[in-house]
C-alpha cells in the first residue's frame, strides 16, 4: 500500500512538469501577448506598452519565463494576474468556492436522480418504464448544455420563477444568514438542473446496463439456481456489485469538479472558475491560466488516484499491484 | 474518462459479436422501431450532406437585404386544375416594420413553388422572391438552405474526428498492450500527460495559429484534426488493455508458438478481437464532436460566417432578444439534437447486438 | 476484506435506500422554488440607491495606472479633477479648479482651485495635490497611459504652486488640448507621497485593497467591491458642490454597480427590475419601447445620439509587408490605387448594414469624427453611394478587367483576392464583414473572410502586419489630438502603415502639419478647419472606409428624476434622485 503510494506519487512529478511546460509552450504559440489587449488604445504609447511588458515579464525567453514560474511555484507563489493585478492563489479560491458548490449539488442531484431510477429500469428491464425513461435518458443526453441553459434563462424570464443567472442577488450582502444561504439556493436550481441533466442521463444508463450486466452473470445465476427470490437476488448480489464502477467514478470526479462548466457559467453569468479561466486564456493571462492549469490536473491526478484506492477497497477482486500496473 | 468502467464492462462481448456477421435485412429485423428511426434519420442528414446542392432552395449565401428574420412561410396545394403551374404555392412576405422585423403575408398573390426546378429539390422563379420554408436569418439568408448545406459540416465533424482518433488509438493502443515493456510505459505516461491537457486552451492556441488565407471550413477541420490527433489516448488506453488481455490468451500464445510475426498477431489477433468495442464506441463518441462543434461556435472558434454549421446557426439563439422574437433560429437544434440522438440510439443498439451479456 | 464488504440485503434497504430517497428529498427540495428570501426591506426608490451594471470586473483602482474603462467607469465617482467636460456643450467646465487664465501667449495656464474641498479623511485638497498627481504621470517609473496626453513635443508641463489654491502651468508651446486632457484624477499626496518615493506606486490601491483605504475627493465613495458581483457606495457628504437652493449633492444615498458579464443576463436584469438604467443594443430598443406603448415596465427610453467612434475598413499599405526581397506582392498596387479603393468604397451597402446590422438604428458615417463632436465634425463631405455598376465600370476604367464571369483581374493579369478580417466576438462586425463581403465578390474579386481573436488581430495590426483588410473601430473622444496617433503617419496605430520614418504619401504629410497647426491654435473655432481638412483627405484618400455609426439608446425606470444621459457621459450625475413618493 505505502510502496503503491510513494510510487504514484513519484509519477506525478514528471506529470505536471510536462503538462505545465506544454501548456506554456501552447499559450506562447499564440501572437501576443496579454499587453496586446492595450495596443489599440490611442491614449497608450508603445513605450508604455513595453515598460508593462517589462514590468510583467513578458519580454523575456519562453524558458526564462517558464522556469521562473516553476521556481515560484517550488516556493508556493503562483504569480499574479495581469488582468486583476491580484494574486493567482487568491483570485481561483474566491471563484473556486462557487464552481465547487454548483458543481458538488448538481452531481448530488443527478446521482440522486440517476441511481434509483437506473435501478428500477434495469429490474423492469423492457418495461414501459424502461423505454419511457431510457427514451427521456437519450433526449437529456442529446441536449447540448449550453442550450438547455438559454432555454432556462428564457423560462427564468417569462415566469419570474426563478432568478435570471447570476450566483446571488445584487442585494445579497444585506440579508440575513439563512436568507442567503436561500438566495444561492434559489439561484442554484436552474444551473444545476441544466448541469445535472446530462449527468443524469449518463449515469442511468451506466446503472442500467451494469445491473443488467451483473444479473445475467454466472453467480447470480448460480443465487437464482439457489431458490433465492428474485428480490433478494437483485439487492444482494447485483446491486452491490454494479455500484462499484460509481465508486470509482466519484475519485474521477474529483478533477470535474473545478473544470468544465465554463460554458453554462458564461450563458447563465455565474461566477465561477470556468468562467474565469476561459476570460484569462482570451486574454492571454498567462499566469491565471498557468494557476488554473496546475489546480485542475493536480485535482484530477489525486482524484484518479482516490478512484483506484477506492476501487480496491470495494472490488475484491482487485488489489494494488493490479491497479499499479495500470 | 469515466466512461471507461462502462466501455470495460462490454469488452469481452464486442469481441466475441464482432465477428458475427449477419445481412442488413436480418439487421433491420431485429431493430426497435427507435433504432430504425435514428438510422433513416442518419441515412438522410448524409445524403442531405452529399446532395446539398439538390436539397437546398437557393444558395445559403445569398442575402435577401429585404427580409431579414422573416418567419416560415406558409404553403398551400394548388388546386388540381391549376397543377400545370406547380403542385404548391406560398404567398409572399414583405416586411412592415423594419425596426421591430415584422411580416406580413400578401394573402392576394401566389408565388409558385416549383419542384425538381434548376437543380433544386423544390424553390421559386428568383431568389429575390424566395420561399422561407424555415424563416430566414438576420441577414435574409434562407435559414433551411443553409441547414442543408451546414449539414456537410456537422455531420462530417464527427466521422473525421472519429476515423483519426480511433485509427490512431487502435494502433498504438494495440501497439502499446502487446509490446509492453519500455515503449508502454513511454505511451502511457504520455498519454496521461495528453488526457490531463486543457483541451479548449489548447483550441484556441491551435486557432491562433493557423493562417489567415485558409478558408474557414479548412481552418475549422484542420482543428478538428489536431483536437483528434490530442485525444486519441483515452482511447488508447482502453485499447491497450484490451490487448495485453488477449495477449495472454491460448489462441494467441498458440500463434506466436506457430511462429507469427508480431505484426500478424496484432493485424489478425488483437486488432479484430478489440474491432467489436472499438465500432459502438467510435459510434457512440461521434456525438460529442457534433456537440463539441456548437460548443465551440457558440464561444466562436467554431466554424465562422458566412458558411454555415448547425452549430453556428444555432448561435444565434444567443441572443435572448433573439430566441423571444424568431423562435425559428431554434431550429438547427433540433437537427443536432436529432444526430446526436440518434447517434446514441444507434450506438446503444450495436452495444446491445455486439455484447450478449446486456440484451435480453 | 470481502467479508468486510459483505452487506445484508436486509442492510441495503435499511439504510442505503432511505439515504437515496433522503437525498431525492432534499434535491427535489431545491427544485422546488419554494426557498423563501426575507428580504430586508430593500427599494431602490426609498432608500435612494442607484442600481446599474457593469460588464467586467475592475483591474485596479489606482485611476493613475488604469487602462480599461471599466475601472475608469468604477473609480470616476470617487475623485475629482481639476476641469471636467461638460457632455452638453462638448467644453471643459469647472472642476477642483474654480476657474483658469490663460496667459496671452497661450504658454501658461493658471488654475484657481476651489477652496473647503476635502479628502475622505478631512485633510484639504490643496495645490500640493496637483503638482504630486503631475509628478507621478511623469516618473518613467510609472507606466501610464495619461502621460502622452499631457506630454507636448516630448517635454513635460512645469507646474508651480505659488500658494496653496494656485497652480501655474507651463507648456513649451500652446497646446489646446491640454484643457481636454488636464482633466485627470487628482490623487492625494499625504498618503500616496510616501508610498510613492518609497517605489511601490505601481503595486498601491490594487483591486485588493480595502475600499475605506481608497482615500478619494468626490461625490461617492467606496464602500464595499466583492469581486464579480458588486462595488457599492454611500454619498460622500462633505462633497464641495450644492444645488442652486444650497442642498447637499449628490442627491442619492448611494450606488450599487452589480458586475454582469453577459450582456443578455444585464437585459433580464433591467426588465426584472434589478437595476434602474440600461443602456439597450440596437435590437433590444424596440421590444424596450413595446413596453413603454404597452405601459408595462414604468421606464423611459430615449435616444441620447449617436455612436462617438468610427468604424470603417481599412486595407493594408504597408510596404513592409507586401515588399518581400524586391518583389512587390500586386495587392501593394491595388491598396494604393485610388480608382480601386473608391470601388470599394461605392459597393460599401451601408443602407443594408443600417437595416441588417442595426435595426434600422444607425446612421451612415461620412467623416472620420462623428457629429456628436459638434465643433470638430466635419459636415461637408460627400458620401459615397452604393453603386455596384459604378463601382464595376470604375474597376473596368481602371484596368481591372472581368477575365472571365466572376474572376476580376488586375491590369498584370492577377486575380484580384485579399484577407478579410475582424475581431472575433462582436456579431455586428462579422455581420458587416459578411454584407461587405458578399457585395465585393459580386465584381468578381474574391474575399477570404475570417475573423481572429482580439490579441491575435492586434499582433498582426501591431506587429506581423500580415492582413490585407480589417475592419476595425475606435472610439472617439472630443478631444481630436487624442487621435494623433492614428492620424499621424509616424503614430504605431496608423494602421494602413505604421510608424513611418517619413511621410508615404504627399497628403500623409499634409495631416501630419495640419496636426501640429490644430494642437497650437487655442480657440475650439478657429482650430475646427484644421480637423475639417484631415477629415476631408481621409475621406479623398481612402486610406479607411467609413460604415455607419449606431444610434445610442437609454432607458431607466420613470422613478429615476434628473437622469439626463448624454453620449458624452451623464449630464449633472450629482443632481439625479428617485421620486419621492
Amino acid at each position: 500500500m505505502t510502496r503503491f503510494l510513494i510510487r504514484r506519487l513519484l509519477n506525478m512529478i514528471p506529470l505536471i512538469l510536462g503538462i505545465t511546460f506544454i501548456s506554456f509552450l501552447a499559450m506562447s504559440l499564440v501572437p501576443g501577448d496579454f499587453v496586446s489587449n492595450l495596443k489599440l488604445n490611442p491614449t497608450i504609447t508603445p513605450e508604455v506598452i513595453h515598460q508593462l511588458e517589462a514590468q510583467f515579464g513578458l519580454d523575456q525567453p519562453l524558458m526564462v519565463r517558464y522556469f521562473k514560474w516553476l521556481w515560484g511555484v517550488l516556493h508556493l507563489n503562483f504569480g499574479f494576474s495581469l488582468q486583476y493585478r491580484v494574486s493567482v492563489t487568491g483570485l481561483i479560491a474566491s471563484r473556486a468556492f462557487n464552481t465547487i458548490i454548483l458543481s458538488l449539488s448538481s452531481m448530488i442531484f443527478s446521482w440522486a436522480i440517476a441511481i434509483p431510477i437506473g435501478i428500477i429500469v434495469a429490474v423492469n428491464q423492457n418495461s414501459i418504464w424502461d423505454r419511457c425513461l431510457s427514451f427521456l435518458a437519450f433526449f437529456g443526453m442529446s441536449v447540448p448544455s449550453f442550450f438547455l441553459a438559454f432555454l432556462m434563462m428564457y423560462l427564468a424570464l417569462k415566469t419570474g420563477w426563478f432568478p435570471i443567472g447570476g450566483t446571488f442577488s445584487p442585494d445579497y450582502a444585506t440579508l440575513d444568514p439563512l436568507s442567503q444561504i436561500a438566495d444561492r439556493i434559489n439561484h442554484l436550481i436552474l444551473p444545476v438542473f441544466v448541469l445535472g441533466i446530462s449527468g443524469t442521463a449518463g449515469l442511468m444508463r451506466l446503472m442500467r446496463s451494469q445491473i443488467l450486466e451483473i444479473k445475467n452473470s454466472e453467480f447470480v445465476r448460480t443465487a437464482r439456481a439457489k431458490g433465492l427470490s428474485e428480490r433478494v437476488v437483485i439487492y444482494k448480489h447485483v446491486l452491490r456489485n454494479a455500484l462499484n464502477p460509481f465508486v470509482t467514478m466519484a475519485g474521477y470526479s474529483l478533477g470535474d469538479l473545478l473544470g468544465g462548466a465554463a460554458l453554462v457559467e458564461a450563458v447563465m453569468n455565474l461566477q465561477g472558475l470556468g468562467l474565469l479561466m476561459l476570460e484569462a486564456v482570451r486574454s492571454l493571462d498567462i499566469y491565471l491560466v498557468m494557476g488554473s492549469v496546475l489546480m485542475g490536473t493536480i485535482l484530477l491526478l489525486v482524484g484518479n488516484l482516490l478512484a483506484d484506492i477506492a476501487l480496491v477497497a470495494v472490488d475484491p477482486r482487485v488489489d494494488f499491484s493490479s491497479v499499479a500496473a495500470e | 474518462m469515466n466512461v471507461d468502467g462502462a466501455m470495460q464492462a462490454n469488452l469481452q462481448g464486442a469481441a466475441v459479436a464482432a465477428r458475427q456477421t449477419s445481412g442488413i435485412a436480418r439487421e433491420w429485423r431485429l431493430a426497435s422501431r427507435t433504432v430504425r428511426f435514428s438510422a433513416i434519420c442518419l441515412a438522410l442528414f448524409y445524403l442531405l450532406a452529399a446532395a446539398s446542392p439538390f436539397f437546398a432552395s437557393y444558395d445559403p449565401t445569398y442575402q435577401n437585404r429585404e427580409m431579414p428574420d422573416c418567419p416560415p412561410m406558409s404553403i398551400h396545394l394548388n388546386a388540381p386544375s391549376d397543377w400545370s403551374r406547380g403542385l404548391f404555392y406560398t404567398h409572399p412576405m414583405h416586411m412592415n416594420d423594419p425596426i421591430a422585423r415584422t411580416f406580413v403575408a400578401d394573402a392576394s398573390r401566389r408565388l409558385d413553388i416549383h419542384l425538381f426546378t434548376r437543380g433544386h429539390l423544390f424553390t421559386t422563379d428568383s431568389e429575390r422572391e424566395p420561399y422561407f420554408m424555415l424563416g430566414s436569418d438576420g441577414l435574409g439568408r434562407d435559414l433551411y438552405s443553409r441547414i442543408v448545406y451546414g449539414s456537410r459540416v456537422s455531420m462530417c465533424v464527427g466521422l473525421i474526428g472519429v476515423l483519426i482518433t480511433f485509427s490512431l488509438g487502435i494502433t498504438i493502443g494495440a501497439l502499446s498492450g502487446y509490446i509492453g515493456g519500455t515503449v508502454d510505459f513511454l505511451i502511457m505516461r504520455w498519454s496521461e500527460i495528453e488526457m490531463s491537457l486543457p483541451s479548449f486552451y489548447f483550441l484556441l492556441a491551435l486557432a491562433a495559429v493557423i493562417p489567415s488565407g485558409m478558408s474557414t471550413v479548412a481552418t475549422f477541420f484542420m482543428i478538428v484534426a489536431i483536437m483528434s490527433f490530442i485525444s486519441w489516448a483515452g482511447f488508447a488506453r482502453i485499447i491497450r488493455g484490451m490487448a495485453s488481455s488477449v495477449r495472454s490468451r491460448p489462441y494467441v500464445e498458440a500463434a506466436r508458438a506457430l511462429g507469427a510475426s508480431r505484426w500478424r498477431i496484432i493485424t489478425r489477433h488483437i486488432i479484430p478481437s478489440v474491432l467489436g468495442y472499438a465500432i459502438v464506441a467510435a459510434t457512440l463518441s461521434i456525438p460529442g464532436f457534433i456537440l463539441g462543434e456548437s460548443a465551440l461556435s457558440l464561444l466562436g472558434l467554431g466554424i465562422q460566417e458566412p458558411a454555415a454549421s448547425w452549430g453556428n446557426l444555432l448561435a444565434q439563439a444567443q441572443d435572448v432578444q433573439n430566441l423571444a422574437r424568431y423562435p425559428w433560429i431554434l431550429i438547427p437544434g433540433i437537427f443536432i439534437f436529432l444526430a446526436v440522438m440518434s447517434f446514441n440510439f444507434l450506438g446503444d443498439h450495436l452495444r446491445d447486438r455486439l455484447d450478449p451479456a446486456t440484451s435480453a | 476484506m470481502p467479508a468486510r464488504l459483505q452487506m445484508k440485503a436486509e442492510s441495503w434497504r435499511k439504510r442505503i435506500l432511505p439515504a437515496i430517497t433522503c437525498a431525492i428529498a432534499v434535491s427535489s427540495l431545491a427544485i422546488f422554488p419554494g426557498c423563501r428570501v426575507n428580504r430586508p426591506v430593500n427599494d431602490h426608490e426609498k432608500n435612494q440607491i442607484l442600481y446599474t451594471a457593469m460588464a467586467s470586473d475592475p483591474r485596479t483602482f489606482n485611476p493613475i495606472l488604469i487602462t480599461d474603462s471599466t475601472s475608469g467607469a468604477l473609480t470616476g465617482d470617487l475623485f475629482e479633477s481639476l476641469t471636467r467636460l461638460n457632455p452638453v456643450t462638448t467644453l471643459p467646465e469647472a472642476g477642483l479648479a474654480e476657474k483658469w487664465d490663460i496667459a496671452p501667449d497661450s504658454k501658461a495656464i493658471t488654475f484657481h482651485l476651489r477652496h473647503g474641498v476635502k479628502w475622505f479623511d478631512g485633510r484639504p485638497v490643496n495645490a500640493r495635490d496637483v503638482l504630486f498627481t503631475l509628478d507621478v504621470i511623469y516618473d518613467p517609473k510609472v507606466p501610464n497611459s495619461i502621460r502622452p496626453a499631457i506630454t507636448i513635443d516630448h517635454q513635460r508641463i512645469i507646474a508651480e504652486a505659488p500658494d496653496d489654491y494656485t497652480v501655474v502651468m507651463r507648456l513649451p508651446k500652446p497646446f489646446a488640448p491640454l484643457l481636454y486632457s488636464i482633466g485627470i484624477p487628482v490623487m492625494p499626496a499625504h498618503i500616496l507621497e510616501p508610498v510613492w518615493k518609497a517605489g511601490n506606486f505601481n503595486h498601491t490601491w490594487g483591486i485588493d485593497t480595502p475600499p475605506d483605504k481608497l482615500v478619494g475627493n468626490g461625490p461617492y465613495h467606496m464602500t464595499h467591491y466583492a469581486q464579480s458581483q458588486l462595488v457599492r457606495y454611500d454619498r460622500n457628504n462633505d462633497y464641495w458642490m450644492k444645488d442652486e437652493h444650497g442642498g447637499q449633492l449628490p442627491r442619492l444615498h448611494g450606488q450599487t454597480v452589480t458586475i454582469v458579464q453577459d450582456q443578455n443576463a444585464e437585459y433580464l436584469r433591467y426588465l426584472s427590475g434589478q437595476i434602474d438604467v440600461y443602456g439597450p443594443r440596437t435590437e433590444e430598443v424596440s421590444p424596450l419601447l413595446d413596453k413603454v406603448k404597452n405601459k408595462e415596465l414604468g421606464i423611459t427610453v430615449q435616444q441620447i445620439g449617436i455612436d462617438t467612434g468610427s468604424l470603417f475598413f481599412t486595407f493594408n499599405r504597408n510596404p513592409r509587408h507586401y515588399v518581400k526581397n524586391g518583389v512587390t506582392n500586386p495587392k501593394l498596387d491595388w491598396f494604393t490605387d485610388l480608382k480601386f479603393l473608391q470601388a470599394m468604397a461605392h459597393m460599401m451597402d451601408k443602407k443594408s448594414m443600417i437595416d441588417l446590422v442595426f435595426h434600422q438604428l444607425a446612421v451612415p458615417a461620412v467623416a472620420n469624427i462623428s457629429p456628436e463632436n459638434k465643433i470638430f465634425h466635419n459636415p461637408n463631405l460627400k458620401d459615397y453611394d452604393y453603386d455596384p455598376k459604378l463601382a464595376a465600370d470604375m474597376l473596368e476604367a481602371a484596368g481591372y478587367h472581368l477575365a472571365k464571369p466572376g474572376v476580376r483581374t488586375d491590369p498584370k493579369g492577377n486575380r484580384l483576392e485579399f484577407d478579410l478580417t475582424t475581431n472575433t466576438g462582436t456579431p455586428e462586425r462579422n455581420e458587416m464583414c459578411t454584407i461587405f463581403k458578399q457585395d465585393v465578390e459580386s465584381l468578381g474579386i474574391k474575399v477570404n473572410y475570417r475573423p481572429l481573436e482580439f490579441t491575435t488581430l492586434v499582433d498582426k495590426l501591431d506587429s506581423s502586419f500580415d492582413w490585407d483588410c480589417v475592419l476595425i473601430g475606435f472610439t472617439g473622444g472630443i478631444e481630436p489630438n487624442d487621435g494623433a496617433n492614428f492620424y499621424r503617419s509616424s503614430g504605431n496605430l496608423h494602421l494602413w502603415n505604421p510608424n513611418q520614418p517619413k511621410p508615404a504619401a504627399p497628403w500623409e504629410a499634409e495631416i501630419d502639419t495640419l496636426l501640429d497647426q490644430g494642437a497650437s491654435e487655442m480657440d475650439p473655432n478657429r482650430r475646427a478647419p484644421y480637423y475639417w481638412r484631415i477629415q476631408q483627405i481621409l475621406h479623398d484618400q481612402l486610406p479607411i472606409l467609413e460604415t455607419v455609426r449606431q444610434q445610442r439608446y437609454s432607458s431607466w425606470k420613470n422613478s429615476l428624476e434628473n437622469y439626463q444621459p448624454k453620449v458624452w457621459g451623464l449630464y449633472k450625475p450629482e443632481w439625479m434622485q428617485f421620486k419621492a413618493d
